[in-house]
């Protein structure tokens, strides 16, 4: 046997038997072939096995396979009733719940987009607030630093992104003041106390029994996502009485080196005037001049009879698109693994 | 077969195909008559049992009737063998799923008896009887030993007489691919049929042997 042959050798034989060889192939194979007499060898053995498997005998038909007309009409019985399946079902209910995800996701975007340009249309401009500040704190010398640290530890601490007060925080600490760095320390402190008991403390700064109601709403509030914002103005709002804490309050993340300016002057009453976009701005306040904190009575009955703002309730359909987004989210990926799964099998 | 007779045959086999084309059973069942002899060939030679062969070619004209439509002209040979090829296929891998039990008697070897009916040539004497089948019996064995697509490339070409070309149109595959394994599938014929030996006539034994 020639079995030292290559593979590439077997089929140019082969090939060449049949005539199948290229021109260049074949002065190769036949200079090739004169002078080696393995290669002879093997292509006599290809040949003989050819011409054996040509001399194959004819065989003879064992019968005649003529058709006849039941063979050619036999009906091809009909494939099994299939049985429904599952398969497609899930296929098209995990494109249904994507594309009805895919609605409420761009339906949140676009909300969240509007109630993002109100709460812009609801900050105050920083500039006219840090006026009030100033202002205010000299007629209130009782707003003592902790009252200004509380505030702004509040409004940092409150994990919202809607936080439009914080984030504008560093800008004005580099207002002149004594004290920008500690200010900046304060409001980036990650030891931050809770909303609830700043809340409290403020309230406590305010000796009006009346704004106990307004401490439960604010703290309320502030339970609720995307309120940071909304809380603080419902402190502006409500707090009337002492225009001191309120404005330190809806201010403080953004003010805090204010106190030291305000402890400066803190022996010159001032009367506050506040600018018209600021009432605005802080919840359509009563656009009255407010007096230091001297008659705070009437102020505390003209809130009061005032029903709340409508942005209190306002992140409810938030929390529900939320909790919305994740259930389809959630079919979505089930029946997406099911059908995928029902694909597999068949079914 | 004179120039003339051949293209009025060929004449004739259009016309029978058109027919057929236009439901005509009749024309249509002069071309099996024509052509089932080379399509029981390639079914046996395949298949290697006389009974799938025999059921493979009705498979395949069957399946060639309904499908005469799609016939688009070229050789109508090739065109049937490429059907008995795919229903040779068919038949096989239904054996591989179920295997089935040789029903065909065996000689004291475990070697299957050819079916008489389909080597009787009347007029034939016993002698060249004997040498037929015996030739006829060892390609077989060998051809056996191959697989399935080295098996159906040698029997096209060597068996059937098809060009590369046309094996490689009937059996979907390159005209490299069909080089290849017919230089594989005639390497493993010569070691099949050296080693049978003294089993083949003498006319056809390899040389070495023949001299040893």
């Amino acid at each position: 046997m020639n079995d030292k042959l290559s593979k590439r050798d077997w089929e140019i034989i082969s090939a060449y038997l049949d005539g199948q060889i290229s021109k260049k192939d074949l002065a190769r194979f036949e200079s090739r072939l004169a002078r080696e007499p393995e290669l002879q060898n093997a292509l006599q053995e290809m040949r003989t096995t050819r011409q054996i498997l040509r001399s194959a005998p004819r065989l003879l038909a064992p019968r005649n396979f003529t058709l006849t007309p039941e063979m050619v009409r036999k009906v091809i019985p009909p494939p099994p009733r299939r049985k429904p399946r599952l398969a497609p079902f899930f296929g098209w209910a995990t494109t249904a719940v994507s594309l009805l995800l895919v609605l409420v996701l761009v339906g949140d975007f676009i909300s969240f987009g509007s109630a993002k340009s109100i709460a812009m249309d609801a900050a105050p401009p920083q500039a006219p607030m840090q006026d009030i500040a100033l202002e205010v704190a000299f007629t209130a010398p009782a707003a003592s630093p902790e009252v200004f640290e509380a505030p702004a530890s509040e409004g940092v601490s409150e994990p919202q992104p809607e936080i439009e007060a914080p984030a504008a925080a560093p800008e004005v600490a580099a207002a002149p003041t004594q004290e920008p760095t500690v200010a900046s320390e304060k409001i980036f402190s990650p030891a931050a106390p809770a909303p609830t008991e700043t809340l409290t403390e403020i309230t406590a700064g305010n000796e009006s029994p009346e704004s106990v109601q307004s401490d439960e709403a604010v703290t309320a509030t502030l339970l609720q996502p995307g309120a940071a914002l909304t809380a603080t103005e419902e402190i502006v709002a409500e707090t009337e009485v002492t225009p001191t804490l309120a404005l330190t309050a809806a201010d403080a993340a953004s003010e805090p080196p204010v106190e030291e300016s305000a402890a400066e002057e803190a022996a010159q009453p001032v009367l506050v005037t506040v600018p018209a976009p600021e009432r605005e701005a802080l919840g359509e306040e009563d656009a009255a001049p407010v007096d230091g904190g001297a008659n705070a009575e009437p102020e505390v009955r003209a809130t009061q009879g005032r029903p709340a703002p409508a942005e209190t309730v306002a992140p409810q359909p938030f929390t529900l698109l939320r909790i919305m987004e994740f259930f389809l989210l959630l079919v979505a990926l089930g029946t997406g693994v099911i059908w995928l799964y029902l694909r597999r099998r068949g079914i | 077969m004179s120039e003339n007779q051949n293209k009025h045959k060929n004449m004739d086999e259009i016309t029978l195909i058109q027919n057929a084309k236009n439901g005509d059973l009749e024309a249509f069942n002069r071309l099996i008559l024509a052509y089932q002899e080379m399509v029981y060939n390639q079914a046996y030679r395949v298949m290697g049992e006389a009974d799938a062969a025999e059921d493979a070619t009705q498979e395949a004209f069957i399946s060639a009737y309904r499908k005469i439509h799609t016939y688009r002209g070229g050789s109508f040979k090739a065109w049937l063998l490429r059907i008995v090829t795919n229903a040779c296929y068919d038949e096989l891998r239904r054996r591989k799923r179920r295997p089935v039990v040789a029903l065909e008697p065996t000689d004291g070897y475990d070697n299957e008896i050819e079916s008489p009916h389909w080597l009787a040539d009347p007029g034939e004497s016993p002698e060249d009887f004997t040498l037929r089948s015996e030739l006829s019996l060892a390609i077989q064995r060998c051809l056996d030993t191959l697989s399935d697509d080295f098996r159906t490339v040698v029997v096209l070409v060597d068996i059937q007489g098809m060009d590369y070309s046309e094996a490689a149109e009937i059996m979907g595959t390159p005209l490299g691919t069909i080089k290849s394994r017919l230089a594989r599938a005639r390497r493993g014929m010569r070691n099949c049929l050296q080693k049978l030996g003294e089993l083949l006539p003498p006319a056809f034994r390899f040389a070495s042997e023949a001299s040893e």
